[in-house]
């Protein structure tokens, strides 16, 4: 443990020696929290907007998107990208050559500071900004629900990137896989309760699950939805993270070191 | 000219080969179609109204359907390619072939687009027309839309080109650049929505803008939405707007590549 925040502190403070990098990331992260939001201010100036949804509400969704993002993008899903590309390029086997548990030297080479910082902090303040805009009474369970279920969609997407990292030792061009998987993102970038439709509602919650980063906490925290989806996610959750381990120890077996 | 077709015929054979691009292509269409057919149904259905600034909503759907089904051709890397000509120093190989460096591009985009033509649209537009419920307004319009289209990939590459000219000065500035552009470029070409659910003193505006004639002047077209006239005027503008950008292109690259120091070499 001591390991990882060591680890941590000097990826902390490399990523503050370059403060105007930081600012920088800053007034792109604001350009496109506005870009994100602009379409819907189009919409709802031109129509009732969208059935059961604020035009609050809808910023509220869209950031709390972002803001579980930040943390998949930092804690859980990386490795699903390095991995693949260092098994391309043959640089894989100097992970495997260390006498460290192989599943946490993946997990903390692979945390990555570039999408916490100044991201985690600027969606945050919105949220919190936003908050009282919406009119929700605060709640502490139901702050507790929506922390639950951004942990959740943490835990299922170190599972798929585990999914990810076995797929590659398979097929070494991984990126259109990839690729193929975060087409389904873009589905969440509205409401999934517009769609109407079961199937893509469930294939977005427990397939593709990317409604876990915005629709699910969002929603649960506004009282949109029941608390009765939790125990499903938890299984969920549970599913994909023993998927993405065991996909692991077996696709470490087939590993070939074929790479350049 | 030769060379220029030649170009093109190199650039759709290499196209053909990344099969799997093309499953991931038509992926992400079939998604945009779910995404705008039930998004367009939610919004008429909570609105009330059958006709909101000008569109029903089967047309407003249609719209954002073809556009998916024909965005393939306007695409363009034109940005990302120059950036990685000069950072690689592979630009000076380009420079010694016997074909203008802005040239050589288009004609490779053009081939590109071909090959997306050829291979994505017709089966885009059964998937549509299936289970969407796509539909054309004419044989008439739909291709005179096509062509419109690729006015607007001429159009949308020298837009870029000349954006990507900036990498010659400032490298680095690459992702925000890129980024601003497709920004401004993906809301006022109507991409998102059309145009038309802009307020009205955005209207106005939108007729001076080069972006308008990407997508939403196409679209129009092919809904017909446009009269004769009307047609004939969007195409002349967007042979100005190409005119004109190819100029600047012309105005700044000679410049630029004078005094390129050609780091990357």
């Amino acid at each position: 443990m001591s390991l990882i925040m060591e680890y941590i502190k000097i990826k902390i403070k490399d990523y503050f020696s370059y403060r105007f990098t930081l600012f920088l990331f800053l007034v792109m992260d604001i350009f496109w929290i506005f870009f994100s939001v602009f379409p819907f201010l189009i919409i709802y100036s031109a129509t009732n907007g969208f059935p059961n949804w604020s035009i609050y509400e809808l910023f509220f969704f869209t950031i709390t998107g972002f803001f579980t993002a930040s943390l998949i993008y930092t804690f859980a899903i990386t490795p699903g990208f390095d991995i693949p590309e260092k098994v391309k390029d043959g640089t894989f086997d100097l992970i495997l050559l260390k006498p460290v548990n192989i599943f946490y030297h993946i997990f903390v080479q692979s945390l990555n500071f570039k999408n916490f910082f100044p991201d985690f902090f600027l969606y945050l303040i919105i949220l919190i900004i936003l908050y009282p805009i919406i009119g929700i009474t605060f709640s502490w369970i139901s702050l507790l629900y929506f922390l639950l279920i951004i942990l959740i969609s943490c835990l299922i997407f170190l599972g798929i990137s585990g999914i990810f990292i076995a797929v590659s030792c398979f097929i070494p061009h991984l990126d259109e896989v990839v690729e193929l998987f975060f087409s389904f993102r873009d589905m969440n970038s509205k409401p999934i309760d517009i769609y109407k439709n079961k199937i893509i509602i469930t294939l977005l919650t427990f397939i593709f699950p990317f409604a876990l980063w915005n629709y699910y906490p969002a929603s649960i925290l506004m009282g949109k939805i029941d608390t009765q989806v939790l125990p499903s996610l938890v299984i969920t959750a549970a599913a994909f993270l023993a998927i993405g381990f065991f996909s692991v120890k077996h696709g470490l077996k087939h590993y070939k070191s074929a790479g350049g | 000219m030769n060379y220029f077709f030649a170009f093109i015929v190199q650039a759709f054979k290499e196209a053909t080969k990344s099969r799997f691009s093309f499953f991931v292509n038509m992926l992400g269409k079939i998604i945009f179609f779910i995404i705008n057919f039930y998004l367009w149904q939610a919004i008429f259905g909570y609105d009330g109204r059958e006709v909101i600034n000008g569109l029903r909503m089967e047309e407003t759907i249609n719209y954002m359907l073809f556009i998916s089904i024909m965005n393939g051709i306007v695409h363009t890397h034109i940005h990302g390619k120059v950036m990685m000509d000069v950072k690689e120093g592979t630009i000076a190989t380009k420079l010694l072939k016997p074909l203008d460096y802005g040239l050589q591009h288009l004609a490779i985009n053009l081939g590109k687009s071909s090959f997306v033509a050829f291979s994505e649209i017709i089966p885009s537009i059964i998937i549509a027309a299936i289970f969407f419920n796509f539909r054309l307004y004419g044989l008439f319009y739909f291709l005179i839309s096509v062509a419109s289209f690729f006015f607007s990939l001429m159009l949308n590459f020298f837009i870029d080109l000349n954006v990507s000219l900036v990498n010659f000065k400032f490298i680095d500035t690459y992702h925000a650049v890129g980024f601003i552009k497709n920004v401004f470029k993906n809301i006022f070409s109507g991409e998102f929505f059309p145009l038309n659910f802009f307020p009205q003193v955005f209207q106005g505006i939108f007729k001076f803008l080069p972006t308008t004639y990407m997508i939403y002047t196409p679209v129009m077209i092919y809904l017909g939405k446009l009269s004769a006239t009307d047609i004939i005027l969007s195409f002349i503008i967007q042979s100005g707007f190409i005119l004109f950008f190819y100029s600047i292109y012309k105005f700044f690259y000679g410049r630029l590549t004078r005094s390129f120091e050609g780091v990357g070499v």
